[in-house]
Protein backbone atom coordinates (compact mmCIF):
# COMPACT_ATOMS: atom_id res chain seq x y z
CA UNK A 1 0.00 0.00 0.00
CA UNK A 2 3.02 1.82 -0.50
CA UNK A 3 2.00 2.79 -4.13
CA UNK A 4 0.75 6.27 -3.04
CA UNK A 5 -1.71 5.78 -6.36
CA UNK A 6 -5.41 7.37 -5.79
CA UNK A 7 -7.06 4.89 -3.72
CA UNK A 8 -10.33 5.57 -1.81
CA UNK A 9 -11.70 4.81 1.93
CA UNK A 10 -14.19 2.62 0.41
CA UNK A 11 -11.73 -0.21 -1.56
CA UNK A 12 -9.54 -2.97 -0.89
CA UNK A 13 -7.14 -0.95 0.60
CA UNK A 14 -9.58 1.02 2.43
CA UNK A 15 -10.84 -3.31 4.04
CA UNK A 16 -7.70 -3.96 4.70
CA UNK A 17 -6.36 -0.68 6.73
CA UNK A 18 -10.23 -1.25 8.93
CA UNK A 19 -9.07 -5.24 9.45
CA UNK A 20 -6.00 -4.40 10.41
CA UNK A 21 -7.48 -1.10 13.11
CA UNK A 22 -9.96 -3.67 14.42
CA UNK A 23 -7.58 -6.44 15.22
CA UNK A 24 -4.69 -3.90 16.58
CA UNK A 25 -6.96 -2.28 19.06
CA UNK A 26 -8.81 -5.82 20.16
CA UNK A 27 -5.40 -7.19 20.93
CA UNK A 28 -4.60 -3.76 22.83
CA UNK A 29 -7.54 -4.62 24.52
CA UNK A 30 -6.51 -8.07 25.58
CA UNK A 31 -2.80 -6.21 26.64
CA UNK A 32 -4.45 -3.72 28.71
CA UNK A 33 -6.38 -5.94 30.03
CA UNK A 34 -3.60 -8.16 31.20
CA UNK A 35 -1.52 -5.92 32.40
CA UNK A 36 -3.62 -3.36 34.05
CA UNK A 37 -4.50 -4.86 37.44
CA UNK A 38 -0.26 -5.46 37.85
CA UNK A 39 0.61 -2.01 37.20
CA UNK A 40 -1.90 -0.24 39.11
CA UNK A 41 -0.92 -2.61 41.85
CA UNK A 42 2.79 -1.81 41.51
CA UNK A 43 2.23 1.93 41.04
CA UNK A 44 -0.93 2.40 43.59
CA UNK A 45 -1.06 -0.57 45.75
CA UNK A 46 -4.76 -0.73 44.47
CA UNK A 47 -5.70 -4.32 43.61
CA UNK A 48 -8.79 -5.04 41.08
CA UNK A 49 -9.14 -7.61 38.41
CA UNK A 50 -10.04 -7.90 35.14
CA UNK A 51 -11.89 -10.65 34.23
CA UNK A 52 -14.13 -12.38 31.26
CA UNK A 53 -17.01 -9.80 31.33
CA UNK A 54 -14.24 -6.89 30.52
CA UNK A 55 -12.73 -8.96 27.87
CA UNK A 56 -16.42 -9.96 26.42
CA UNK A 57 -17.76 -6.29 26.73
CA UNK A 58 -14.16 -4.76 24.69
CA UNK A 59 -14.06 -7.62 21.90
CA UNK A 60 -17.19 -8.12 21.17
CA UNK A 61 -18.28 -4.35 19.58
CA UNK A 62 -14.87 -4.68 18.10
CA UNK A 63 -15.26 -7.84 16.04
CA UNK A 64 -18.89 -7.30 15.42
CA UNK A 65 -18.54 -4.79 12.67
CA UNK A 66 -15.26 -6.25 11.46
CA UNK A 67 -17.45 -9.20 10.43
CA UNK A 68 -20.07 -8.07 9.17
CA UNK A 69 -17.50 -6.10 6.71
CA UNK A 70 -15.80 -9.23 5.54
CA UNK A 71 -17.62 -10.48 2.87
CA UNK A 72 -17.91 -6.95 1.16
CA UNK A 73 -14.01 -6.09 1.74
CA UNK A 74 -12.91 -9.29 0.16
CA UNK A 75 -15.04 -8.52 -2.93
CA UNK A 76 -14.09 -5.04 -3.37
CA UNK A 77 -11.60 -4.04 -6.21
CA UNK A 78 -8.56 -2.41 -5.56
CA UNK A 79 -8.12 1.38 -5.29
CA UNK A 80 -11.48 2.10 -5.81
CA UNK A 81 -14.35 0.12 -4.40
CA UNK A 82 -17.97 0.08 -5.32
CA UNK A 83 -20.18 -0.85 -2.29
CA UNK A 84 -23.38 -1.13 -3.85
CA UNK A 85 -22.11 -2.92 -6.44
CA UNK A 86 -20.31 -5.48 -4.55
CA UNK A 87 -23.31 -5.84 -2.00
CA UNK A 88 -25.69 -6.58 -5.37
CA UNK A 89 -23.18 -9.53 -5.94
CA UNK A 90 -23.95 -11.69 -2.96
CA UNK A 91 -27.18 -10.70 -1.96
CA UNK A 92 -28.46 -14.41 -2.64
CA UNK A 93 -26.28 -15.20 -0.49
CA UNK A 94 -26.88 -12.53 1.84
CA UNK A 95 -30.77 -13.23 1.94
CA UNK A 96 -30.31 -17.20 2.51
CA UNK A 97 -28.39 -16.33 5.84
CA UNK A 98 -31.22 -13.95 6.61
CA UNK A 99 -34.07 -17.10 5.71
CA UNK A 100 -31.79 -19.81 7.72
CA UNK A 101 -31.11 -17.41 10.44
CA UNK A 102 -35.04 -16.56 10.80
CA UNK A 103 -35.94 -20.41 10.78
CA UNK A 104 -33.53 -20.73 13.42
CA UNK A 105 -35.14 -18.60 15.31
CA UNK A 106 -38.33 -20.03 14.64
CA UNK A 107 -37.00 -23.58 15.19
CA UNK A 108 -35.61 -22.32 19.13
CA UNK A 109 -39.12 -20.77 19.59
CA UNK A 110 -37.36 -17.44 19.99
CA UNK A 111 -34.45 -17.53 22.53
CA UNK A 112 -31.94 -14.96 23.28
CA UNK A 113 -31.97 -11.88 20.62
CA UNK A 114 -28.41 -11.12 20.68
CA UNK A 115 -27.64 -15.39 20.03
CA UNK A 116 -29.72 -15.30 17.25
CA UNK A 117 -28.57 -12.25 15.58
CA UNK A 118 -25.15 -13.53 16.22
CA UNK A 119 -25.93 -17.17 14.07
CA UNK A 120 -27.57 -15.11 11.54
CA UNK A 121 -24.09 -12.85 11.82
CA UNK A 122 -22.20 -16.14 11.25
CA UNK A 123 -24.39 -17.36 8.27
CA UNK A 124 -23.89 -14.33 6.39
CA UNK A 125 -20.20 -14.62 6.91
CA UNK A 126 -19.59 -18.17 6.06
CA UNK A 127 -21.91 -18.16 3.35
CA UNK A 128 -21.09 -14.61 2.21
CA UNK A 129 -17.37 -15.75 1.86
CA UNK A 130 -18.32 -18.90 0.45
CA UNK A 131 -20.14 -17.72 -2.23
CA UNK A 132 -17.58 -15.73 -4.60
CA UNK A 133 -16.20 -19.14 -5.05
CA UNK A 134 -18.89 -20.24 -6.36
CA UNK A 135 -19.43 -16.73 -8.39
CA UNK A 136 -16.03 -16.56 -9.78
CA UNK A 137 -16.54 -19.98 -11.26
CA UNK A 138 -19.49 -19.25 -12.52
CA UNK A 139 -18.56 -16.38 -14.12
CA UNK A 140 -19.26 -16.99 -18.05
CA UNK A 141 -21.47 -19.14 -17.91
CA UNK A 142 -22.40 -23.04 -16.36
CA UNK A 143 -19.86 -24.02 -19.48
CA UNK A 144 -16.30 -24.41 -18.53
CA UNK A 145 -17.34 -23.89 -14.59
CA UNK A 146 -15.76 -26.65 -13.09
CA UNK A 147 -12.15 -26.19 -15.18
CA UNK A 148 -12.31 -22.39 -13.75
CA UNK A 149 -12.75 -23.31 -10.69
CA UNK A 150 -10.26 -26.05 -10.36
CA UNK A 151 -7.94 -22.82 -11.71
CA UNK A 152 -8.81 -20.38 -9.16
CA UNK A 153 -5.99 -19.04 -7.66
CA UNK A 154 -5.92 -21.10 -4.14
CA UNK A 155 -4.78 -17.93 -2.58
CA UNK A 156 -8.35 -16.52 -3.42
CA UNK A 157 -9.80 -19.85 -2.68
CA UNK A 158 -7.69 -20.07 0.87
CA UNK A 159 -9.23 -16.38 1.98
CA UNK A 160 -12.72 -17.36 1.49
CA UNK A 161 -12.50 -20.43 3.16
CA UNK A 162 -10.68 -18.71 6.35
CA UNK A 163 -13.06 -16.21 6.38
CA UNK A 164 -15.91 -19.02 6.38
CA UNK A 165 -13.66 -20.55 9.31
CA UNK A 166 -14.60 -17.32 11.29
CA UNK A 167 -18.48 -17.36 10.56
CA UNK A 168 -18.44 -20.82 11.29
CA UNK A 169 -16.44 -19.77 14.82
CA UNK A 170 -19.42 -16.91 15.16
CA UNK A 171 -22.41 -19.63 14.89
CA UNK A 172 -20.80 -22.12 17.35
CA UNK A 173 -19.70 -19.29 20.01
CA UNK A 174 -23.56 -17.70 19.58
CA UNK A 175 -25.23 -21.13 20.00
CA UNK A 176 -23.71 -21.57 23.31
CA UNK A 177 -26.49 -19.43 24.62
CA UNK A 178 -28.62 -21.80 23.69
CA UNK A 179 -26.88 -24.95 26.38
CA UNK A 180 -28.93 -26.55 28.86
CA UNK A 181 -27.44 -26.86 32.34
CA UNK A 182 -29.09 -29.31 35.38
CA UNK A 183 -27.99 -29.56 38.67
CA UNK A 184 -29.44 -32.88 40.54
CA UNK A 185 -28.78 -35.02 43.36
CA UNK A 186 -29.88 -38.16 41.81
CA UNK A 187 -30.80 -41.80 43.40
CA UNK A 188 -29.65 -44.91 41.18
CA UNK A 189 -33.14 -45.50 38.86
CA UNK A 190 -33.54 -41.52 39.21
CA UNK A 191 -33.48 -39.06 35.96
CA UNK A 192 -32.99 -35.54 35.40
CA UNK A 193 -34.59 -34.12 31.87
CA UNK A 194 -31.49 -32.15 30.02
CA UNK A 195 -33.35 -30.09 27.23
CA UNK A 196 -34.31 -32.91 24.94
CA UNK A 197 -32.08 -35.48 27.20
CA UNK A 198 -33.13 -37.88 29.87
CA UNK A 199 -29.95 -38.38 31.66
CA UNK A 200 -30.51 -41.48 34.51
CA UNK A 201 -28.36 -43.11 36.74
CA UNK A 202 -27.86 -46.38 36.77
CA UNK A 203 -25.76 -47.35 39.31
CA UNK A 204 -22.87 -45.68 41.67
CA UNK A 205 -20.08 -48.14 41.47
CA UNK A 206 -16.59 -47.81 43.65
CA UNK A 207 -13.31 -48.86 41.92
CA UNK A 208 -9.53 -48.91 42.73
CA UNK A 209 -7.53 -46.95 40.49
CA UNK A 210 -3.24 -47.97 40.23
CA UNK A 211 -2.59 -45.09 42.98
CA UNK A 212 -6.14 -43.73 43.76
CA UNK A 213 -9.80 -44.61 45.03
CA UNK A 214 -12.53 -43.51 42.64
CA UNK A 215 -16.38 -43.67 42.61
CA UNK A 216 -17.78 -43.99 39.13
CA UNK A 217 -21.57 -42.99 38.44
CA UNK A 218 -22.87 -44.69 35.70
CA UNK A 219 -25.47 -43.12 33.39
CA UNK A 220 -27.66 -43.73 30.61
CA UNK A 221 -28.74 -40.79 28.38
CA UNK A 222 -31.92 -41.08 26.03
CA UNK A 223 -33.51 -39.10 23.90
CA UNK A 224 -37.09 -39.57 22.39
CA UNK A 225 -35.26 -42.13 19.50
CA UNK A 226 -34.45 -44.19 22.32
CA UNK A 227 -30.69 -44.73 23.86
CA UNK A 228 -27.83 -42.77 22.64
CA UNK A 229 -25.00 -43.21 24.75
CA UNK A 230 -23.36 -43.95 28.42
CA UNK A 231 -21.31 -42.06 30.72
CA UNK A 232 -19.53 -42.77 34.07
CA UNK A 233 -18.34 -39.86 35.16
CA UNK A 234 -16.39 -40.37 38.95
CA UNK A 235 -14.33 -38.35 41.68
CA UNK A 236 -11.49 -39.87 42.92
CA UNK A 237 -9.01 -39.53 45.83
CA UNK A 238 -5.38 -39.69 45.56
CA UNK A 239 -4.08 -41.94 47.94
CA UNK A 240 -0.53 -40.29 48.42
CA UNK A 241 -1.73 -36.87 48.78
CA UNK A 242 -5.29 -36.84 49.41
CA UNK A 243 -6.03 -34.77 46.33
CA UNK A 244 -9.75 -34.68 44.99
CA UNK A 245 -10.37 -34.77 41.48
CA UNK A 246 -13.04 -35.02 38.83
CA UNK A 247 -12.98 -36.98 35.83
CA UNK A 248 -15.63 -35.89 33.44
CA UNK A 249 -17.97 -37.98 31.52
CA UNK A 250 -18.27 -36.35 27.38
CA UNK A 251 -20.70 -37.46 25.05
CA UNK A 252 -19.85 -36.66 21.12
CA UNK A 253 -23.80 -36.02 19.64
CA UNK A 254 -22.23 -35.21 16.13
CA UNK A 255 -21.12 -30.82 16.37
CA UNK A 256 -23.25 -31.03 19.95
CA UNK A 257 -21.70 -32.59 22.91
CA UNK A 258 -23.12 -33.83 26.77
CA UNK A 259 -20.85 -33.77 29.56
CA UNK A 260 -21.76 -34.93 32.90
CA UNK A 261 -19.64 -33.99 36.35
CA UNK A 262 -20.11 -35.99 39.85
CA UNK A 263 -19.74 -33.88 42.84
CA UNK A 264 -17.08 -34.58 45.83
CA UNK A 265 -19.92 -34.83 48.39
CA UNK A 266 -21.95 -38.08 46.21
CA UNK A 267 -22.01 -40.74 48.75
CA UNK A 268 -22.78 -44.51 48.10
CA UNK A 269 -26.26 -44.10 47.51
CA UNK A 270 -26.63 -40.78 45.91
CA UNK A 271 -24.63 -38.68 43.62
CA UNK A 272 -24.89 -34.82 42.90
CA UNK A 273 -24.41 -34.25 39.42
CA UNK A 274 -24.00 -31.41 37.15
CA UNK A 275 -24.55 -31.86 33.53
CA UNK A 276 -24.74 -29.62 30.22
CA UNK A 277 -25.96 -30.09 26.99
CA UNK A 278 -23.32 -27.63 24.78
CA UNK A 279 -25.40 -27.57 21.14
CA UNK A 280 -22.57 -27.09 18.21
CA UNK A 281 -20.22 -26.50 20.36
CA UNK A 282 -17.17 -28.03 17.79
CA UNK A 283 -18.30 -25.34 15.95
CA UNK A 284 -15.86 -23.35 17.66
CA UNK A 285 -13.16 -25.31 16.93
CA UNK A 286 -13.69 -26.37 13.43
CA UNK A 287 -14.01 -22.72 12.38
CA UNK A 288 -10.30 -22.03 13.58
CA UNK A 289 -9.43 -25.19 12.40
CA UNK A 290 -10.71 -24.28 8.80
CA UNK A 291 -8.90 -21.10 8.93
CA UNK A 292 -5.52 -22.89 9.91
CA UNK A 293 -5.77 -25.22 6.89
CA UNK A 294 -6.80 -22.05 4.40
CA UNK A 295 -3.50 -20.52 6.10
CA UNK A 296 -1.59 -23.53 5.01
CA UNK A 297 -3.46 -23.88 1.77
CA UNK A 298 -2.91 -20.23 0.72
CA UNK A 299 1.23 -20.45 1.55
CA UNK A 300 0.89 -23.14 -1.88
CA UNK A 301 -0.40 -20.50 -3.86
CA UNK A 302 1.18 -20.71 -7.34
CA UNK A 303 3.43 -17.05 -6.73
CA UNK A 304 4.72 -18.69 -3.76
CA UNK A 305 5.84 -22.12 -5.96
CA UNK A 306 6.75 -21.09 -9.32
CA UNK A 307 8.15 -17.26 -8.37
CA UNK A 308 11.41 -17.59 -8.18
CA UNK A 309 12.45 -20.49 -10.57
CA UNK A 310 10.29 -18.85 -13.41
CA UNK A 311 12.66 -15.78 -13.09
CA UNK A 312 16.13 -17.81 -13.70
CA UNK A 313 14.99 -19.29 -16.68
CA UNK A 314 14.14 -16.34 -18.43
CA UNK A 315 17.94 -15.27 -18.06
CA UNK A 316 19.66 -17.91 -20.43
CA UNK A 317 22.00 -15.42 -21.38
CA UNK A 318 23.71 -14.35 -18.40
CA UNK A 319 27.35 -15.02 -18.47
CA UNK A 320 28.50 -17.08 -15.31
CA UNK A 321 31.11 -15.16 -13.22
CA UNK A 322 34.58 -17.34 -13.26
CA UNK A 323 35.48 -17.88 -9.57
CA UNK A 324 38.77 -16.08 -9.40
CA UNK B 1 12.54 -28.96 46.74
CA UNK B 2 9.82 -27.43 48.92
CA UNK B 3 9.54 -24.86 46.06
CA UNK B 4 8.88 -28.08 43.84
CA UNK B 5 6.58 -29.78 45.66
CA UNK B 6 4.19 -26.52 45.77
CA UNK B 7 4.83 -25.91 42.49
CA UNK B 8 3.07 -29.63 41.44
CA UNK B 9 0.87 -28.44 43.86
CA UNK B 10 -0.70 -25.98 41.60
CA UNK B 11 0.32 -28.23 38.61
CA UNK B 12 -2.02 -30.64 40.11
CA UNK B 13 -4.91 -28.28 41.13
CA UNK B 14 -4.59 -26.54 37.46
CA UNK B 15 -5.30 -30.01 36.06
CA UNK B 16 -8.04 -31.49 38.37
CA UNK B 17 -10.10 -29.02 36.30
CA UNK B 18 -12.61 -28.31 39.01
CA UNK B 19 -15.68 -28.97 36.76
CA UNK B 20 -18.51 -29.55 39.84
CA UNK B 21 -18.92 -25.77 41.60
CA UNK B 22 -22.74 -24.54 42.12
CA UNK B 23 -24.09 -27.70 44.05
CA UNK B 24 -27.36 -28.28 44.24
CA UNK B 25 -28.32 -27.77 47.32
CA UNK B 26 -27.16 -24.77 47.23
CA UNK B 27 -29.84 -23.35 44.85
CA UNK B 28 -32.63 -21.19 45.69
CA UNK B 29 -35.95 -22.48 44.53
CA UNK B 30 -37.27 -19.60 42.65
CA UNK B 31 -35.24 -20.21 39.02
CA UNK B 32 -35.52 -16.23 38.14
CA UNK B 33 -33.59 -15.43 41.55
CA UNK B 34 -31.54 -18.53 40.90
CA UNK B 35 -31.17 -16.85 37.10
CA UNK B 36 -29.46 -13.90 38.85
CA UNK B 37 -27.40 -15.54 41.61
CA UNK B 38 -26.08 -17.32 38.57
CA UNK B 39 -25.26 -14.14 36.45
CA UNK B 40 -23.78 -12.38 39.32
CA UNK B 41 -21.22 -15.57 40.25
CA UNK B 42 -20.17 -15.41 37.14
CA UNK B 43 -19.10 -11.56 37.84
CA UNK B 44 -17.54 -11.97 41.03
CA UNK B 45 -14.17 -13.64 41.85
CA UNK B 46 -13.26 -16.31 44.18
CA UNK B 47 -10.35 -13.87 46.02
CA UNK B 48 -8.42 -17.06 46.78
CA UNK B 49 -8.51 -18.65 43.24
CA UNK B 50 -6.33 -17.83 39.81
CA UNK B 51 -8.71 -15.59 38.29
CA UNK B 52 -11.69 -17.45 38.40
CA UNK B 53 -15.52 -16.47 39.44
CA UNK B 54 -17.15 -17.58 42.07
CA UNK B 55 -19.21 -19.80 39.76
CA UNK B 56 -16.56 -21.53 38.65
CA UNK B 57 -14.89 -22.54 41.49
CA UNK B 58 -14.80 -25.13 44.16
CA UNK B 59 -12.86 -23.44 46.71
CA UNK B 60 -14.37 -23.16 49.96
CA UNK B 61 -14.65 -19.77 50.01
CA UNK B 62 -16.18 -19.25 46.62
CA UNK B 63 -18.93 -21.13 48.46
CA UNK B 64 -18.99 -18.90 51.12
CA UNK B 65 -20.09 -16.46 48.59
CA UNK B 66 -22.20 -18.29 46.35
CA UNK B 67 -24.53 -18.74 49.93
CA UNK B 68 -23.88 -15.00 50.67
CA UNK B 69 -24.91 -13.40 46.98
CA UNK B 70 -28.38 -15.90 47.67
CA UNK B 71 -28.68 -14.89 51.02
CA UNK B 72 -28.78 -11.01 49.51
CA UNK B 73 -31.13 -11.80 46.69
CA UNK B 74 -33.74 -13.72 48.67
CA UNK B 75 -33.48 -10.59 51.52
CA UNK B 76 -34.68 -8.19 48.50
CA UNK B 77 -31.19 -6.73 47.15
CA UNK B 78 -31.00 -5.89 43.78
CA UNK B 79 -27.92 -7.02 41.67
CA UNK B 80 -26.14 -3.60 42.28
CA UNK B 81 -26.68 -3.56 46.20
CA UNK B 82 -25.47 -7.27 46.36
CA UNK B 83 -22.29 -5.85 44.23
CA UNK B 84 -21.80 -2.90 46.43
CA UNK B 85 -22.29 -5.11 49.24
CA UNK B 86 -19.41 -7.22 48.23
CA UNK B 87 -17.60 -4.35 47.80
CA UNK B 88 -17.74 -2.93 50.69
CA UNK B 89 -16.89 -5.99 52.48
CA UNK B 90 -13.97 -7.32 49.82
CA UNK B 91 -12.86 -4.21 48.01
CA UNK B 92 -12.47 -3.88 44.07
CA UNK B 93 -10.66 -6.84 44.26
CA UNK B 94 -14.32 -8.84 44.07
CA UNK B 95 -15.32 -7.20 40.64
CA UNK B 96 -14.26 -9.26 37.49
CA UNK B 97 -15.42 -6.26 35.72
CA UNK B 98 -14.12 -3.34 37.62
CA UNK B 99 -16.30 0.05 37.70
CA UNK B 100 -15.41 2.87 35.77
CA UNK B 101 -13.62 5.33 38.24
CA UNK B 102 -10.49 7.17 38.40
CA UNK B 103 -8.47 3.82 38.80
CA UNK B 104 -9.84 2.37 35.88
CA UNK B 105 -10.36 5.35 33.69
CA UNK B 106 -6.97 4.49 31.30
CA UNK B 107 -8.18 0.28 31.36
CA UNK B 108 -11.35 1.38 29.73
CA UNK B 109 -9.98 4.54 28.13
CA UNK B 110 -7.13 3.54 26.36
CA UNK B 111 -8.71 0.81 24.15
CA UNK B 112 -11.45 3.29 22.88
CA UNK B 113 -9.41 6.27 22.47
CA UNK B 114 -6.41 3.99 20.39
CA UNK B 115 -9.96 3.19 18.05
CA UNK B 116 -10.54 6.83 17.58
CA UNK B 117 -6.95 7.53 17.25
CA UNK B 118 -6.71 4.84 14.69
CA UNK B 119 -9.36 5.99 12.68
CA UNK B 120 -8.48 9.52 12.47
CA UNK B 121 -4.78 8.32 11.03
CA UNK B 122 -6.79 6.15 8.51
CA UNK B 123 -9.11 9.22 7.44
CA UNK B 124 -6.06 11.22 7.33
CA UNK B 125 -3.91 8.28 5.55
CA UNK B 126 -6.98 8.37 2.45
CA UNK B 127 -7.43 11.89 2.19
CA UNK B 128 -3.62 12.63 1.83
CA UNK B 129 -3.23 9.94 -0.76
CA UNK B 130 -6.45 11.21 -2.75
CA UNK B 131 -4.98 14.71 -2.81
CA UNK B 132 -1.40 13.93 -3.82
CA UNK B 133 -2.80 11.92 -5.97
CA UNK B 134 -2.86 13.35 -9.68
CA UNK B 135 -6.51 13.40 -11.77
CA UNK B 136 -6.03 10.64 -14.30
CA UNK B 137 -5.41 12.01 -17.86
CA UNK B 138 -7.77 10.56 -20.06
CA UNK B 139 -6.58 8.00 -22.92
CA UNK B 140 -6.24 9.85 -26.30
CA UNK B 141 -6.66 8.33 -29.47
CA UNK B 142 -3.45 6.23 -29.70
CA UNK B 143 -3.93 4.56 -26.35
CA UNK B 144 -7.57 4.03 -26.65
CA UNK B 145 -6.85 1.99 -29.99
CA UNK B 146 -4.27 0.21 -28.57
CA UNK B 147 -6.59 -0.89 -25.47
CA UNK B 148 -8.95 -1.97 -27.26
CA UNK B 149 -6.64 -4.11 -29.52
CA UNK B 150 -5.05 -5.50 -26.44
CA UNK B 151 -8.80 -6.86 -25.25
CA UNK B 152 -9.74 -7.71 -28.10
CA UNK B 153 -6.82 -10.25 -28.54
CA UNK B 154 -7.25 -11.57 -24.91
CA UNK B 155 -11.01 -11.92 -25.17
CA UNK B 156 -10.99 -14.10 -28.02
CA UNK B 157 -11.25 -18.04 -27.20
CA UNK B 158 -7.92 -19.32 -27.52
Amino acid sequence: MESGALFHPISREGGLVLNNLFLSVAALAVLIGTLYPLLLEALTGAKISVGPPFFNLTAVPLMVPLFLAIPFGQRLAWKRGDLYGVAQRFWVASALALFIGAVVAYLAGGGPVLALLGITLGLFLTLGSLDEIRERAMRGGREGALRRLVGLPRSFIAMALAHAGAGIMVIGISATAFEKEQLATLQPGQSVRLGQYLVQLRKIEPYAGPNYNATAAHFIIRDHTGVVGELAPAKRVYIGRQMPTSEVGRLNLGLSEIYLAIGETSTGDRVDLRAYWKPYVLLIWLGPLLMTLAGLLSLTDRRYRVGAPQRAKRQPNAVPEPAE
Amino acid sequence: MKGLRGFLLVLAVMIAAPVFAVQPAERLADPALEQRARALGHELRCLVCQNQSIDDSDAALARDLRLLVRERIKAGDSDRQVLDFLVTRYGEFILLRPRVSMQTALLWGLPIVALGLGGLAARALFRRREEEAEPEAPLDADEAKALAAILGERDKPS
